[in-house]
């Protein structure tokens, strides 16, 4: 369907409504948040809009953020275009009537106050059709697992930005892993790896959002 | 009450920094890539009111040969203990003064940073950042600059800017660094996980003497694949 194209290109280059000066080449044109609502009323289903086109859209600006060919400002306003068209979205995900891939359960580690990276991670993961509950920074142990208690088949995405504060990742994995072992967490961060990640028994390290978004689907 | 006979500090201005728009491009990874428009703009418009949000202060306190000891990874200065790793250690090779240092954005920057992000706007949020590590960055060149100057007289050269975090140098002795400055030196105060506020600060040591060479940042054998000094080389002007 051409519209669900032309909506995931508005994801992809970050075009949230008309009035958006942004791109050069859509200028002028409908934007996300329009292209959804006239979706609906051509009566495309809320998932379809989700998958053809927010999903596509974010997916495409994802990959390109991977391989080095668009950077954070790029994904940030493609996020903003998704959420414009969310908001159309919103009250068929409140009725049941669209549903979420899952639900993720995010925060920065104690100690740790930084939370760009955790956004990112957010936002891009509502791209694709998570619900993600946003826990903030300086996340204690025990607020992941009180959250724990009230969600349920969730994933968990754990951030931190220092070496020191790297390290309180592992309490907190070993508890979560201690309250469910089948409760994927996942880490990132930039002084993070992938043997890190396993030394501390998470089950993955991700380098950027995109590549977690590959993985889990 | 530290050791140092030498305590200076500055108040800079954005205007003695001279960041351009394109440091800022830079710092969010368009190195060789054309920004969209429409970040372009913005930056430049946040690049102006960084100026009325930023309270730039950086300062050193200045340690002499008979208060350092330095080893193959480790070194003292005045009696504090750091374990530099042999990289740091490396740099410090021939140091007859040992110049601590911090630089700050100032607490207003923080929350200028935060009410962007508060006010829903990522991409604002993510650009002001971006231009508050940049101008912190920016205050060590200045330093480093002064220190060069200030050493050239007497025929002694300075190392690069050393902190902890980098190069295999553990965060924590980041308490140590702050043991040997004066009190909320250029403001900043440490939390446990030695992270350091107002958030856009940095702080570190450099070695000076006649014998000290500038090394260049030895990337290839640090294990912190995504530190920003692995971008430092690439032509930001």
């Amino acid at each position: 369907m051409e519209i669900l194209e032309k909506l995931s290109e508005c994801i992809e280059y970050g075009k949230s409504n008309k009035e958006f000066k942004h791109p050069p080449h859509l200028v002028g044109s409908d934007g996300a948040s329009e292209l959804t609502a006239i979706a609906l009323s051509q009566g495309i289903s809320p998932d379809d809009i989700l998958k053809k086109g927010l999903m596509t859209g974010m997916n495409r600006i994802g990959e390109k953020f991977s391989t080095g060919k668009a950077f954070i400002p790029n994904l940030l306003i493609s996020a903003k275009a998704m959420y414009a068209a969310m908001e159309h979205l919103k009250p068929f995900f409140e009725s049941g009537e669209a549903k979420h891939k899952g639900t993720m359960l995010i925060g920065t580690v104690a100690g740790d106050l930084h939370d760009i990276g955790k956004n990112i991670v957010k936002m891009v993961m509502e791209g694709d059709g998570w619900k993600v509950i946003d826990l903030g920074v300086n996340v204690k142990t025990e607020l992941f697992l009180e959250n724990l208690n009230k969600t349920e088949n969730c994933i968990v995405g754990l951030s931190a930005l220092l070496t020191t504060t790297m390290l309180n990742m592992e309490e907190t994995v070993r508890e979560i892993k201690k309250f469910n072992e089948s409760i994927k967490v996942f880490v990132g961060g930039a002084p993070l790896s992938e043997e890190f990640a396993l030394k501390i028994g998470a089950d993955k390290y991700f380098a950027d959002p995109h590549s977690l978004t590959k993985y889990i689907n | 009450m530290i050791a140092s006979m030498n305590v200076q500090t500055y108040n800079l201005l954005m205007s003695d920094l001279g960041i351009t728009e394109k440091r800022i491009l830079c710092g969010m990874g368009y190195y060789d890539d054309v920004a969209p428009e429409y970040i372009i703009t913005a930056t430049a418009e946040f690049l102006k009111l960084a100026d009325k949000n930023a309270d730039l202060k950086v300062g050193f306190a200045e340690y002499s040969a008979e208060q350092i000891q330095l080893t193959r990874s480790t070194v003292s200065i005045s009696g504090y203990t750091f374990n530099v790793g042999k990289i740091i250690a490396n740099h410090l090779k021939g140091a007859e003064s040992i110049i601590v240092f911090a630089a700050s954005a100032g607490e207003k920057f923080d929350k200028w940073i935060a009410s962007q992000f508060n006010a829903n706007e990522q991409l604002y949020g993510y650009i002001a950042d971006t231009i508050g590590s940049e101008i912190v960055e920016s205050a060590c060149d200045w330093l480093e600059n002064f220190l060069v100057a200030k050493f050239e007289g007497i025929d002694w050269k300075c190392s690069n800017r050393l902190s902890p975090g980098y190069c295999n140098w553990n965060v924590e002795e980041q308490h140590k660094i702050f043991a040997l400055l004066p009190d909320n030196f250029c403001g900043i105060k440490l939390n446990e996980s030695a992270l350091m506020k107002p958030i856009k600060s940095i702080s570190g040591i450099i070695a000076a003497g006649r014998e000290v060479r500038k090394l260049d940042y030895q990337c290839n054998i640090c294990n912190l694949e995504h530190c920003y000094k692995r971008r430092k080389d690439k032509n930001l002007e």
